[in-house]
């Protein structure tokens, strides 16, 4: 039995790492869960496997995609969303969830009732997903959906994570 | 002696074969005909809503299996799981997809920690989007394919490596 909460761990991330590049940025709310999400104009799915497992699904608009290759590129402005820029996002996202894997092993191993437990948590290399009308399902069971303002835009963070 | 490329390429090549095998597998459990890799084709993306199902890889090996079709031929999936009765409702085809997709991969990540004999993949629950034009890239990792067609549709199973480790503190 656990005593944290994985929304603030996502949180706790979203707010660091948006810090570090120096983007505006809010925790707005949770929404209510669908096993079904509609997706954003860009999306990046990272697969999470181990002790626990599910998808993490980040869902942002194509301006928040140039603001925040922008940072990481270091240049002014971003013309296409080419090969380069996906890969900089893609990079972004798995820092995101190594990064949350991590906070999440140090929190099981310090906040797990049954005792101290070593987690095994992997993620897998972020994929970069968009199109017109996008339905998309990250598992059979609902979601959670966590909603964050980003430079003014809108941010989804949908996850789905199982304890096995 | 082998260069660590090699032996890359050489294990890259095991872990396709045997997801390859994996869903000729599946697909025979699933429309009772075996089937083989064909020759590469496309699916036409103008007159049909793709259709994707991504399965994360991690571990030893990480990356993505990613299986696409259209939304039109996952749909003869689902009613073929589902003993060719009609779907209740049209959110059942996720339901199924995720499934079969979980019997592929599932079977595929057995198939390859029983030929390394230990845990050398772990793998993520699938995802599944449908969209127009729709657009999947994994940056940063080399991907091979293997082409099907048969009488539920076309099917192209799309399995991509990184050499770097996405876990690694």
């Amino acid at each position: 039995m656990t005593t944290f909460s994985l929304n603030d761990i996502f949180v706790q991330v979203f707010n660091d790492l948006f810090s570090y590049i120096d983007i505006n940025h809010k925790f707005m709310c949770e929404v209510p869960s669908s096993s079904l999400n509609s997706t954003e104009e860009v999306n990046t799915l990272v697969g999470i496997s181990g002790d626990m497992e599910g998808n993490v699904m980040f869902g942002y608009t194509d301006k928040t995609a140039r603001t925040i290759a922008s940072k990481l590129l270091g240049t002014d402005k971003i013309d296409d969303i080419d090969i380069y820029v996906k890969s900089a996002l893609a990079d972004f996202y798995s820092e995101f969830c190594k990064q949350f894997t991590y906070k999440l092993k140090v929190e099981t191993a310090f906040n797990v009732s049954s005792g101290e437990k070593k987690y095994i948590l992997l993620s897998s290399n972020p994929t970069y997903i968009s199109g017109e009308d996008m339905f998309g399902a990250i598992s059979k069971v609902p979601s959670k959906k966590l909603f964050f303002k980003v430079d003014g835009e809108k941010f989804g963070i949908a996850y789905s994570l199982e304890q096995k | 002696m082998e260069d660590s490329t090699e032996v890359a390429v050489n294990k890259f090549d095991v872990l396709f074969n045997l997801a390859k095998k994996s869903f000729e597998e599946i697909m025979v459990e699933v429309t009772g005909e075996a089937i083989d890799a064909q020759p590469e084709f496309s699916i036409a993306p103008e007159d049909r809503l793709s259709l994707s199902i991504i399965i994360g890889l991690s571990g030893n090996t990480n990356g993505r299996i990613l299986l696409n079709t259209s939304v039109e031929y996952g749909q003869n999936i689902a009613v073929a799981m589902n003993f060719g009765d009609p779907l209740d409702n049209e959110d059942d085809l996720h339901v199924y997809l995720a499934e079969f997709a979980n019997m592929f991969c599932g079977r595929a990540a057995t198939h390859i920690n029983n030929e390394f004999g230990k845990r050398e993949i772990w793998i993520s629950p699938p995802a599944i989007f449908s969209a127009k034009d729709l657009d999947i890239i994994t940056p940063n990792v080399s991907s091979v394919r293997a082409y099907y067609e048969c009488p539920l549709g076309k099917f192209i199973v799309d399995m991509g490596f990184s050499e770097n480790s996405y876990d690694d503190f």
